[in-house]
Formats: C-alpha cells, structure tokens, sequence
C-alpha cells in the first residue's frame, strides 16, 4: 500500500467520527432548533414568545436551582467524605470500599426512588434531594479520589511542617479542589437533567416543579398539542436549558483541564482516625447502603414476592418471579446486553481519535463533543427520530431507521461524551515529545497508532467503556424513542412495574445490575488487575 | 499484526451498521410485516399480539411504550413520523388520544367487519377509530382502613368531603386515563366546575400523585384510604391480595355515572402495510380477543353483549352500572386545551 | 565538500514567536552545534528541520532533496533524520529492545540487542523506561534515534536532564557513534559546555535570528560581535558613547574601529551599538585606593584558581570576570584595569 493510501487510511477513523458527530449530534439538534423558527406559515418567533411569557418559567428555574444546590451538597457530603475517607484515613476496609464508590452510579435514580418509596420514606422537597444527591454522589467520589491519589505526599509534608496539619490539610483542600468542583459540576448538572425523582416524588402540596419536570410535561402535553407553539414548546423550553448545561459542562471540563498533571508523586501519608476508625465507617456504609443497598434490597423483595399478599414471601415464590422473568424478559435482557456491548465498542471506537484531535489539535470541539450530556435524552431522540424518520437514504440502507443500527447510533450519539472526554484528558497527559519521537519513526500512521498513542490509553479506555456500557444499559428515555431499543430490558422493566409485576421485574433488575457490576470487574477476575483502576 | 486493526474495527463496525437494521419479513401473498405501537400491558399483549402473527403467517413487528410516559411516546412518535409513517396499527389503551390522532388526519378510516356487533357508540362514525375492551375509572379502597362497606366513598364528591381529608387521592390529570377523565368531566360539568373541584381538593388534601399505578399504591399500602384509579390497577392489586375493593362512583339518581374508557384500536394514514395491518385490526377487534381481554389480569370490560366479564364479580359490565355519558369527539378536541390548562394549575 | 543539511531562508511562526529567516549549512559528516539563551529559536529551528513545524518560507535540503519550502511539507518519518529528545521522549510502555525494534523496523531483536550492548546498556534491553536512571534513558534515546541509521542526527539539549559525573561517558558515547557511522549531527544547546563537547563548529542565535556562525574556536578568540563574546565566553559588554573618531568608555575613550572582518561585509554598525567587551583574560583587579582616575567595581565573588584569584565583580549592570593577585573581599570596592587593548564590537550582527 503507498504512503498517501495508507495515510488517508489512518485518518478514516477521525473522519468517521467526524461524520458521526456531524450526523448524529449536530445535524439532528440543529435541525431541532431550526424548526422552532419555522411554522408552516413561515418563519415565526411565536413559539420562543410563549415560552417567556410562561410565568412558571422562572419559578421552575427557581426549583432546580434549589434543588440542584442541595443534592450537589449532600452528593458533596457523601461521595467527598467517601473519598476523603478511603483515600486520606486510614478507614477499616478501605481498600474495598473505596472503589465501590462508583457503584451508585450503576443504578438508576428513580430504582433508588422507587426503592426507598418501597419503604415508605417520605415525599417532598428533601427526599427527592436525597435521593439525587446519593445518586450522583458517585461523580464528587470517583474525581475527588483521582485528586486526592494525583497530590504530592512531599508537598503535603513541606506544608505540614511549615504551617501545621491544619494549613496543610487546607492546601491539599486546594490542590483537588478542580477535581472536586468538577465532581460537584456533574452531580449539579445530572441533578438538574433529571425530571424522573421530582416526577415520582410529588404529591399535594409540592408548590415546585423543576425545569427539567417543566420540559417532560410540555413533552407530554405536545403528544395531545395542535398548533405549532404546542409541537415545538418542549423543544424551545430545552433549548436555554441545554445551552445552561452546555455552558456548566464547559466549565466542568475547563476545571479538569486546569487540573495540574502531577504526575508520579509520592502519596499523601494515611492519616489515622484514631478512635472515630469504626465509626468513621458509618458515612461510606450509609452512602453505599442508600445508593445500593436499599435498591437491591427492594428488588430482592420484589423478587421473593413483597408486592403481593396473596402469599409469604418465599424461595419458592422466587423461583416463580425467576421462572416468569425467563418467559417475559430473558429476550429483551439479552438486547440490552447486547445493544450497550455494541454502544460501548463504537463509542470507545469513535473517542479515541476524537480525544486525540481534542487534546492535541482543536479543543474547541470538545464543547461539541460535550453537547449531548446537557441535553434530555428524549430530546436527542426526538431530533434523531425527526431527522431520521423519512430520510431516504436510510430506507435505501434497508430501512435503517427501523433497525438496531439507528439505536446503536443514536445510544453512541448520548453516550460519546463519556468516552470521548475523559479520553482527551488522557490524551493531554500522555507526552508529547514520545509522540513526536513516534513521529521520526519509518512506520505508518497506523503502525503509530497501535504501537505507540494506543497502548497508554488502554487503562482509561477500557474505563470509559465500562462507564458506557452500564450508562447504555440503563438508558430509558431512547429506549422509548428509538424504535428498535424499544426490545431491551429498562423500557420493559418500567412498564412491568407499572403493571404490578414486581416479580419478575424484580429479577430482571437484579440481573441488569449484575451485568452492570460483573463487566467492569472482569479485568480483576481475569487478569488480577487492580479494583481501583476503576475509580 | 495487520496494520489495519485500527481502523478496520471502525470501518466494519460502520459499514455493518445497515445490516443490524431489521430484516423485513412478509406474509404468503408478499405482503410486508405491519408495524404496531401498542399501550396495553405487555406482558398479555406480547403473547396476544406473538399468536396474531401465527395467524397471519408473518411477524408483527411490536413497539410497546413506557407506561410511565403513558401513551405519550406512542402518540408523539406517531406524530413525529407522520412525514413518513412506520406503523401500521395504534392499539391504545385509552380513546381520548386516539380520537386526537383521528381528528389530527393522522389515521385512515377502516370499518372492520369484525367490530359489527360493538355498539355504535363506541365506533367512529367514519371508521377512523373503534373502541372494544375498557376499564371503568373507580375508587379503590382499603378495606383494612375501611372494613365497613357503609364507610365507602361513593362519588367523585368525596375527594372534597371534608371527612376524607388528606385522606384519598388522584393522578395529576396531564396524561392517560386520567387526562381523559378530567377533560371529559369538563365537558360534563363545565370547566368552571371543574377548576373549583381542583380548587376544593387542594383544600382537602388531596394528595395528587404521579400516576394511577401511584394512586393504587399508596392505598394497596394502607397509606391512604381510597383513589380514584381504573379497574385494571385495582384488579391485579386484589389478585395479589391486598385488602383493596373497588366502588364504581356516583350511581345514585342524578350522578353522573361512572366513566368507561375503551381500548381503541386506529389504521395508521400512509403506514408502510396496509393490507395485513387490517387483517390485524380485525383480529384485534375479534370477539375472542374481548374475551381473552376481560379474562385477563387486566380485567378488561367487554362492550359487546354476550361476552362474559371478568371473573372478579366486582368489576362490572356495561349494563349492570350506571354509565357516565361522554362526548367522545369533543374531549379528543379539548384534550390539548385542557392538557394545558392543567398543567398550568400544577405550576407545570 | 557535499553538505548533509542547508538551510535558506527559513522563516515560521509560532505564536508571537517569529524565527527567521534563517540559513546555514552543515556539511556532511560536521558536527554543528546551534546555540543561543531561551527563547532565541534554536529548538523551533531545530524542529523545523525534523519536520515536527512546518516553516513559512525558505527552504531545507537534505543532501540533495528539498524536504520543506513554502508549501512542500515532508513528513518527519520520511525525511531520514534522527532526534535525541531532551528528557528522552521514550515510550513508557516499550521496553529497551522493543524502542530500537519499533524505531527500525528492519532491525532484528538481534541487532537490537547489539546496539544496547554497543551503547552501554545491553543488561537493559528487557527494561522498560520508568525501571532507568536518567542516564540510562537518555542512551537509550541516543540508540533509538541512531538505530533506523540516519544521514543526520539531531539533538536537543540531550545532557540536560544527565548527572554532571555521567555526562562525559554520554558525550564520548555519542561522538563514537557518529564517528562510526560518518554521522553528521546537529545540536541545539543553551549550553557552552555542551556545546564544545558535542561540536566543531557553532550557529549563534539570538531572539530568532542567526548573529555569527564558524568554528568553535575561532568564535571563542574572535568573535565578531558581542553577544557571541557575551553568550560564550562570559565576556562583559559595556556601552559606549561616540565622541567624534573615538568612543568613550567606562575605561576612558579609543579609536572608532573600522569595519570589522568578521560583520561579513555588513553595514558599519552606529556607535551607540558598540560594546567594549571585556573577555575574563582582559581585566585584573585590586584593592581600590583613592585614585579619582580609576574604574571602580564592587566585588561579588573572588574564588582562588592556580595562579591567583577570579573574580566577579559588579560594574553597574554588568559583571566583569577580573583576575587578581589577592583574595578580594566581598562587597568592598575594587580597582579594574585594562591587561590588554580591548575589542569595540557591535552588539550583534546580521550574519544571515
């Protein structure tokens, strides 16, 4: 193969993923916002009218703000404290419980709702805070770890010795501090995407709604709507509240990218919690036992035959939901086993030369590539479905809309962030000079690529698609949307329980989150590799 | 190793993308397979909808909602394709979006012989729609809490009885059977009626919940005492055995009955199988289909003469209650006001 | 004499950087090293040459093949050079073999592992870069870029991040080598020592522009302007002020020089940008006295040496390096005096 043949080969990846972008984030959403202009009667500014004239508008704003604040605070609380605990002190079972706090992360939060409303806690305000901020606790845990592991022990020592304990702990509070306000970004932005919990949890008297709940509802209503400012009402409402994410998301990334690279330091010295070790334990247990514990308690329940009176709770009652849960769910479990196997391949597959472009040559994409974290999934599938739906070239391709390909797409359009991001951190830290030595090198691009730029980038790689794979497989907005996702297992589950067969579903949740966990611990299992490489 | 692994990976992955899209299948005269979007309960459905496709000799292609969007996603997404349909059937288990799809031109008139002994009442006049199988929009009550019938709530009155106070509860009206009922209680009480109704229960308490599922929970659990909630909802939490009964409201002389809301079965305008999708309809609308429905966990309410009810004696059939009367055209058009108007009151 | 790399006119731009233009030629087999403070542009040239910037304008020959001009952009890999990164730029996931074998890719694990024995560091071929020291790494680095047997080896700053008691063994590794193979190599350095160690002769750079090029020596016993004095041989450059044909000087007036040979036909420079540049042989110092006719400095170091005492002393600005027959004391006063006529030069010529 000649030079030039080889080296347009080597960048068909890039522009693959270029053209995946293109298609299946920025023309979708920009044909979306478009649309919001153009009524049949032309072009139009009614539907953006409507919207300000909406007096809810800035009340619900008003909700999420306060919302966002204290879930974020208690997310802080929890995941910060987790960390802080099983990195910094020397906290009993420590080393197990420190990379278990990413595995809220693997539930949904309305499992979580649904769980602790199984046990009949309360509704309102604070449970629904509680319930958010347990949920995303586990982005403020995993990065202030990263931080807490990337600060130099000497600097804290020189500091020690200088200043004090107290002053030294201070300035390690500000060395993560980037890591630990980008954790509190995402748990805020996630906490303020979500309109399922403060759904589930209202009853009379809930004088809030949050604007992520304002956007369902008009998205609800435009199934019933008639005039243009109806259709595009949920759109037009997103729109602001897509660019406010975009913009925290910015910030986010702007945070992590000013993180120092420390590089190999040495680590921070254990510090003993004395008499409080025991019952320091009790923050990382109520944390882990809220986010999962009582979620996987319930479906265990559920499963034994706790949703029904008819008879006790049994072993053979669970071998009945076992036994129904391989009748009606087995094939759309398989699905979803599959479909988010698949997501996480071609996302990982399309990151990788992005996160290379991103950190070397135009980090101005990385905005775009942030793009579909801040905004509601429904939204995405809806501009996919409206983009996609009477496109000819996809009937051409065997009517591609209709197909796994298009959800494929479409959960690899959602999930791509989550790869392509922190793989351009990883990117920027690897060293330049190695790759430019790379460069000198009689090889090709490819050869390069494999040999050289790839395999440092395996650990977080292989990271990122774990991230995908569990975030695919609780994916239920597109699930709704995309036709062929309709077949996997969470839209089923959301139904089933709706339906009163808890157990069943009971079964089929536990089984996804079995999935979920076993996927990102096989490396261990197989290789030995270390549990923490995963926080 | 090849110096294509990169990028080969990618570019299969890619170009095997057209491939993962769905074979089509069609039946023995060539016809393609009928797509259907059904908001019945899937777990009876499936099986229903996996037999038809035996009948027919090819594989219904079945895309289900998630109930917690009610039929939202089914009604948006046939919206969102009219410009280039891909379903064939809209099997709803409720009329009022139906009516709003058939009043948007978004469905094609078809007169199913099948459906000739449902009453007229319950048939589009221009065949856009036909309604078969309902729920009975009803009280459930916990008879733990409540053990003496005399106790009972009896009317939609009781949300504003001060006795029930805190005590009872309703779905927010914004979406599914609710949604319906409210508007269609519009139509029959007035609007202003209606607002000073919401403007009593928020006197009273009452607790407005996320869904008719959540309504029969919170009394199945005893944490409230009864709800407004439909028939299907209470006949699987009583096969489940809780203490739950139901009361069909406001029989008495002078109420307004107690509302029916059907399953409703449409032909999807320009969908891309016509021919075998009426050949579903009219198995969908068949009389042992009805049967099938009422014997069913869900209860469902036959509407034709002649068709036994469901087994649980509680859940009546048309002829031994008092039914609401409603205009079946006019809530399809107010539902988008109303819609709106609601979720104004819930600040939404 | 064939050349191995010339360089004409070469201009790029990096930011608010500039380089250029610039020319110079290496002839093969030379040994040339491109010195200059930090910021000069000598790494910027240098990574032109490799191909790792793409100029401007101008244009880079290797041997006979024109391998960069305003648009011809050769890619590195195929430009048939070799570079020895500063810190190394090894590939942490590689062990010793594996760099040379992925480097060249004709070279057997074989011929690999003679090249690390040739190179000092054969009991290493199995390590991978964070297991060695910094010396170790940097021979490695040195093997890596010599393994695909370039025409021209490039290297940047390669003793920097070296132990000071290991630096000659790398400095007689590399000229061995290059000996060996008739290499020509081309160092960039901020560095004297370095500098003579690695070269014959030198490029002088200073803020993107080349002042003075030739041999090592001669730039040492003559420089032709007073940067190059200045950067090489720590000379002190005082200013002048003109006074008809003579300028005058912190060391009383002399005659206005004519053209010097060495400005390469260059302009005759104005009189403000003459120095009188003091290299440290040209100054001795003692105690000051109350002489009013005296130059007067105040001392900042005096250090013993085989025959007397060196001494750094403050003028103003600038620092003086002054022999003297006694230990001077810190802080106090001292007495400067001429041993030698010295050079008026301008402060820096237009080589290019």
């Amino acid at each position: 193969m000649n030079h030039t043949a080889t080296n347009l080969l080597s960048r068909a990846p890039l522009l693959l993923a270029l053209l995946f972008v293109a298609l299946f984030v920025l023309l979708p959403l920009a044909e979306l916002f478009l649309g919001t202009f153009f009524s049949d009667a032309g072009f139009t500014f009614s539907a953006w009218a409507r919207l300000f004239e909406d007096e809810n508008l800035w009340k619900q704003l008003l909700a999420s703000l306060r919302l966002g604040l204290a879930a974020t605070t208690i997310s802080l609380i929890l995941g910060g404290g987790h960390a802080w605990l099983t990195v910094r002190r020397d906290l009993p079972f420590g080393r197990v419980l420190g990379p278990l706090g990413i595995a809220p992360l693997v539930m949904p939060p309305i499992f979580v709702a649904m769980g602790f409303s199984d046990f009949g806690i309360g509704s309102g305000f604070w449970p629904c805070a509680w319930l958010l901020g347990v949920a995303h606790a586990p982005f403020v845990a995993v990065l202030t770890a990263r931080g807490l592991r990337a600060a130099d022990g000497r600097a804290y020592e020189a500091a020690w010795l200088l200043r004090g304990r107290g002053r030294a702990e201070l300035a390690l509070l500000r060395t993560i501090s980037p890591e630990l306000l980008a954790g509190c970004l995402l748990a805020f932005l996630f906490t303020l995407a979500d309109h399922g919990v403060p759904e589930f949890l209202t009853v009379k008297g809930k004088t809030w709604h949050t604007y992520a709940e304002g956007v369902y509802s008009r998205w609800t209503r435009r199934a019933v709507g008639t005039t243009f400012e109806d259709l595009q009402s949920p759109v037009v409402a997103a729109l602001p509240f897509i660019a406010a994410l975009a913009g925290l998301m910015w910030l986010t990334l702007r945070l992590r990218a000013h993180a120092p690279d420390r590089g190999t330091v040495t680590p921070l010295p254990i510090r003993p919690l004395g008499a409080g070790r025991w019952p320091a334990l009790l923050l990382p247990l109520v944390y882990l036992a809220a986010g999962v514990g009582v979620p996987v308690l319930v479906l265990t329940r559920w499963v034994l035959g706790s949703a029904q009176m008819a008879e006790p709770m049994s072993i053979a009652y669970a071998r009945q939901s076992f036994a129904k849960a391989v009748d009606q769910g087995m094939p759309v479990f398989e699905n979803s086993v599959w479909l988010a196997l698949a997501v996480a391949a071609l996302v990982v597959i399309l990151a990788l030369p992005l996160a290379r472009l991103v950190a070397r040559r135009w980090q101005k994409l990385e905005v775009v590539l942030a793009l579909p974290i801040a905004i509601p999934a429904i939204l995405l599938g809806v501009a996919l479905v409206n983009s996609y739906v009477d496109s000819k070239v996809m009937r051409a391709m065997n009517d591609f809309y209709s197909g796994w390909g298009f959800a494929l797409c479409g959960y690899a359009a959602r999930f791509l962030p989550f790869a392509a991001i922190p793989l351009a951190a990883m990117v920027r830290r690897q060293s330049l000079a190695s790759e430019e030595a790379a460069s000198l090198v009689p090889r090709s691009a490819l050869s390069r690529s494999l040999r050289i730029h790839l395999p440092p980038l395996l650990p977080a790689t292989w990271s990122a698609a774990v991230l995908v794979f569990v975030l695919a497989l609780r994916e239920l907005d597109l699930a709704v949307v995309l036709p062929a996702a309709n077949a996997t297992a969470v839209r089923r589950l959301a139904n089933a329980v709706h339906f009163q067969h808890e157990d069943w579903s009971g079964v089929i949740g536990l089984l996804l989150l079995s999935t979920a966990v076993l996927v990102p611990l096989l490396p261990s299992l197989l290789a030995g590799r270390r549990l923490s490489s995963l926080s | 190793m090849s110096k294509l692994t990169l990028s080969t990976p990618a570019l299969l992955t890619l170009s095997l993308l057209p491939l993962a899209a769905c074979t089509s299948e069609t039946d023995a005269a060539g016809n393609p397979a009928p797509t259907i979007r059904v908001a019945l309960d899937e777990q009876f459905s499936r099986k229903l909808l996996d037999e038809f496709s035996k009948e027919l000799g090819v594989t219904i292609k079945q895309l289900h909602d998630s109930e917690a969007a009610k039929t939202v996603g089914h009604v948006s997404a046939i919206k969102t394709e009219a410009k280039a349909p891909r379903c064939d059937v809209f099997w709803n288990n409720e009329l009022g979006n139906t009516v709003h799809l058939a009043q948007q031109g978004l469905l094609t008139p078809y007169v199913s012989p099948a459906a000739k002994d449902i009453p007229a009442r319950w048939k589009d006049p221009t065949g856009m729609w036909t309604a078969f199988a309902a729920r009975a929009r009803v009280l459930i009550v916990n008879t733990d809490l409540l053990p003496d019938k005399k106790d009972w709530p009896s009317s939609y009155r009781d949300l504003v009885d001060p006795k029930w106070k805190g005590k009872c509860a309703v779905a927010k009206p914004l979406t599914g059977t609710t949604l319906t009922h409210f508007t269609a209680l519009r139509n029959v009480l007035g609007a202003d009626k209606v607002d000073a109704l919401f403007d009593q229960m928020e006197s009273n308490d009452v607790e407005f919940l996320a869904s008719n599922g959540a309504t029969m929970r919170a009394v199945r659990e005893g944490r409230l005492a009864w709800a407004f909630t439909d028939t299907d909802d209470y006949n699987v939490a009583k096969q489940k055995g809780f203490p739950v009964e139901c009361v069909y409201p406001d029989q008495g002389d002078g109420q307004i009955g107690t509302m029916l809301i059907p399953n409703s079965v449409g032909l999807v305008k320009n969908g891309p199988a016509p021919e075998v999708a009426k050949k579903l309809i009219d198995l969908i609308l068949a009389r042992a289909t009805e049967t099938r429905l009422a014997a069913a966990a869900s209860a469902q309410i036959p509407l034709r003469d002649g068709i036994p009810g469901p087994a649980n004696p509680a859940v009546l059939v048309p002829g031994k209650f008092h039914e609401m009367a409603w205009d079946i055209a006019a809530v399809g058009q107010d539902l988008a006001k109303a819609s709106t108007h609601f979720a104004k009151r819930f600040s939404l | 004499m064939t050349t191995a790399l010339t360089v004409t006119d070469l201009t790029c731009r990096r930011g608010e950087f500039t380089l250029g233009p610039v020319g110079f030629d290496v002839p093969a087999g030379g040994r040339v090293a491109i010195v200059g403070p930090s910021g000069s542009g000598k790494t910027s040239l240098l990574r032109c040459v490799a191909g790792l910037e793409r100029i401007g304008s101008g244009t880079i020959r290797i041997g006979d093949q024109v391998v960069a001009d305003g648009k011809l952009h050769t890619a590195p890999d195929r430009r048939g050079l070799g570079l020895v990164f500063q810190d190394g730029a090894l590939w942490p996931h590689l062990n010793a073999r594996q760099h040379l074998t992925f480097a060249a890719p004709s070279m057997t694990p074989a011929a690999a592992d003679a090249l690390l024995e040739r190179g000092g560091i054969g009991h290493l071929a199995e390590r991978k870069p964070a297991k060695m020291s910094g010396g170790e790494a940097q021979r490695l680095g040195l093997l890596r870029a010599l393994a695909p047997e370039p025409a021209v080896l490039l290297l940047d700053e390669p003793l920097r991040s070296v132990d000071v008691h290991l630096r000659d063994a790398l400095v007689l590794l590399v000229r061995t080598l290059a000996d060996e193979r008739g290499l020509t190599t081309v160092l960039v350095t901020h560095d004297r020592d370095e500098a003579f160690a690695l070269a014959t002769d030198l490029v002088v750079m200073h803020e993107g522009r080349v002042v003075e090029r030739g041999s090592a020596r001669e730039l040492l016993a003559n420089p032709s302007c007073a940067f190059t004095a200045a950067f090489l041989a720590n000379a002190a450059c005082l200013p002048t002020t003109p006074a008809g044909d003579r300028v005058e000087t912190p060391f009383g007036a002399f005659d206005r020089p004519a053209v010097h040979a060495a400005t390469n036909g260059a302009a005759t420079p104005s009189d403000s940008e003459l120095r009188l540049v003091l290299l440290p042989g040209d100054v001795s110092a003692s105690p000051a006295d109350d002489s009013p006719a005296e130059v007067r400095g105040s001392v900042l170091t005096s250090t013993p040496t085989t025959d007397g005492y060196q001494n750094r002393i403050a003028l103003g600005d600038h620092i003086v390096f002054a022999r003297s027959d006694e230990l001077l004391a810190t802080g106090l006063p001292a007495r400067l005096n001429l041993r030698s006529t010295p050079r008026l030069l301008p402060w820096q010529t237009a080589a290019h």
